[in-house]
């Protein structure tokens, strides 16, 4: 039970990465990730609602018949989503302004309704608990990634954390000294750094399995 | 039970529960939304006027109908807040509405704060950005309300990748500075003792100073470069091309017409003169060159 536990959760991080192996949530993947921290802020908002949904589906989903799933999940999913937005603008508006955007995307990430559909709904609340967790740290590591790569070849920067008045960022190089491949910030130069990344972890995979 | 009336049951409860839970979340954070956005707009204020903690509001009509919050601060400043839909002449953002306070001290911007957009982030969304915002202060009616891509003599530096955030957040300081001028300034211009120790002093080396527009506040500044002084602009003088971006395509083509006909009329020209030397500046011309 506690390997098949540790499975659930690591393998979102690798063997199941939703970005790289499922290719799912292409959406917010592609559009958000245009700084290291519009990329962690996506992760985490991404993480919060995939742990709500999968617990609330793993515990409905007995009651559900099964023609009509796929509504009642997505049903579920924007009332999370709105929710959580309510409150963020009420409670934390701060946050609200930085993370705003990336909310009601949410609602359209394919991870959420992939899980639910291919997990919780099959598994008890407990491992979809640690499916959650797993899936939603591994999108937001490749996002931060992704983030971290386009933002430093397209603006020469890494934003780290950006609340308020804190702002940590590392400057890579002077936009006055190099001009910055722009179109690494653009939809292009997300697909472009996409398609290395999954180059890249096949070729280790298959080295290692070599 | 049936199973088509179970599937319909079902959907309902879910439905209306999820309804129910939205209800309860919207009563529980409707009033505290409301509080925050009026918060953050008194403290775009702050941000540009520091000390002024209690300004004056009073509403007024922008040019396209919408409301206006005015808050005025002691000393002849103003705040408001103008979206891209407060006037016609603001030129339309990549996407949703850019909504800024802006500041006016005298007749000039004394500070820029957007305070809602949705433009796309890494690229447009830099519009929120001080380095990008601090160019604006200190401008009057008499600035070139132009980014510099659209027209080098422009005061404005754009943002590289998003030419049309820069240029709808340049339009719009601009509509506000016009609304100022037409609706909140002092109705008469500035007494005229104090009128002369107010106005900048003249650059040394200039011409005669440029006379203060008439029925403007503060008079415009001497251009820096003072040599040949521009035309003192009234608050009016500048007419925004917004649409200037988008155009029709009859038009290009007719202007593609003009260019041929002219490049032809040139080579013709060149032919006549050149007689029958004529070969090489007229490309299209191969009898002229010889036959293989």
């Amino acid at each position: 039970m506690a390997a098949c536990a540790k499975n659930e959760f690591l393998k979102g991080f690798w063997r199941e990465n939703p970005s790289m192996v499922l290719l799912l949530g292409m959406c917010p993947t592609l559009a958000v990730t245009t700084s290291a921290f519009n990329g962690l802020g996506m992760g985490l908002a991404t993480l919060a609602v995939l742990l709500g949904s999968n617990v609330v589906i793993s515990a409905i989903a007995g009651f559900i018949p099964k023609k009509v799933r796929i509504p009642s999940y997505i049903v579920v999913i924007a009332t999370l989503v709105t929710i959580v937005d309510m409150f963020m603008a009420g409670y934390s508006p701060d946050l609200h302004a930085a993370l705003g955007l990336f909310i009601p995307l949410i609602v359209v990430n394919c991870i959420i309704l992939g899980r639910a559909e291919a997990f919780a709904s099959r598994n008890g609340i407990l491992p979809s608990i640690l499916d959650a967790l797993g899936m939603g740290l591994g999108f937001t590591v490749t996002l931060f990634i992704l983030g971290a790569v386009r933002e430093m070849l397209g603006n020469g920067t890494v934003t780290v954390f950006q609340y308020k008045e804190t702002l940590v960022q590392w400057t890579v190089f002077s936009q006055d000294a190099i001009s910055p491949i722009l179109v690494m910030i653009l939809a292009p130069g997300a697909f472009i750094t996409l398609g290395f990344f999954i180059a890249l972890k096949n070729f280790i995979d298959a080295s290692r399995s070599a | 039970m049936n199973p088509m009336v179970k599937m319909v049951l079902t959907l309902a409860v879910i439905t209306a529960l999820a309804a129910a839970a939205l209800a309860g979340a919207n009563m529980a954070t409707a009033d505290k939304i409301k509080a925050e956005a009026e918060a953050k707009a008194a403290r775009a204020v702050l941000k540009i006027f520091p000390d002024c903690a209690a300004p004056s509001k009073s509403m007024e009509k922008s040019p396209s109908g919408e409301d206006v919050v005015v808050y005025r601060c002691p000393g002849e400043r103003v705040c408001f807040s103008f979206s891209s839909s407060s006037d016609k002449a603001i030129s339309r953002p990549y996407s949703g509405r850019i909504r800024a306070m802006v500041g006016i001290e005298k007749g000039r911007i004394a500070g820029v704060q957007v305070v809602e957009q949705s433009e796309t982030p890494g690229l447009g969304a830099k519009i929120v950005e001080k380095k990008f915002l601090d160019q604006f202060r200190g401008k009057d009616a008499a600035t070139t309300w132009k980014v510099k891509k659209d027209d080098p003599s422009g005061a404005i530096d754009g943002l590289s990748g998003a030419t049309i955030s820069s240029r709808a957040v340049t339009t719009l300081v601009e509509a506000a500075l016009r609304f100022y001028t037409g609706r909140l300034a002092p109705a008469n211009p500035q007494p005229a003792g104090e009128n002369p120790a107010a106005a900048p002093a003249p650059a040394p080396g200039c011409g005669a100073a440029p006379p203060p527009a008439p029925g403007c506040g503060a008079a415009p500044a001497p251009a820096p470069g003072c040599g040949a002084a521009p035309a003192p602009a009234g608050p009016r003088g500048h007419v925004p091309h917004p649409e200037l971006f988008m155009t029709p395509r009859p038009d290009v083509r007719r202007y593609h017409q003009v260019l041929k006909r002219q490049m032809q009329q040139q080579r013709e020209q060149v032919r006549a003169a050149g007689g029958e030397r004529g070969g090489r500046p007229v490309k299209p011309e191969p009898p002229a060159e010889g036959g293989q």
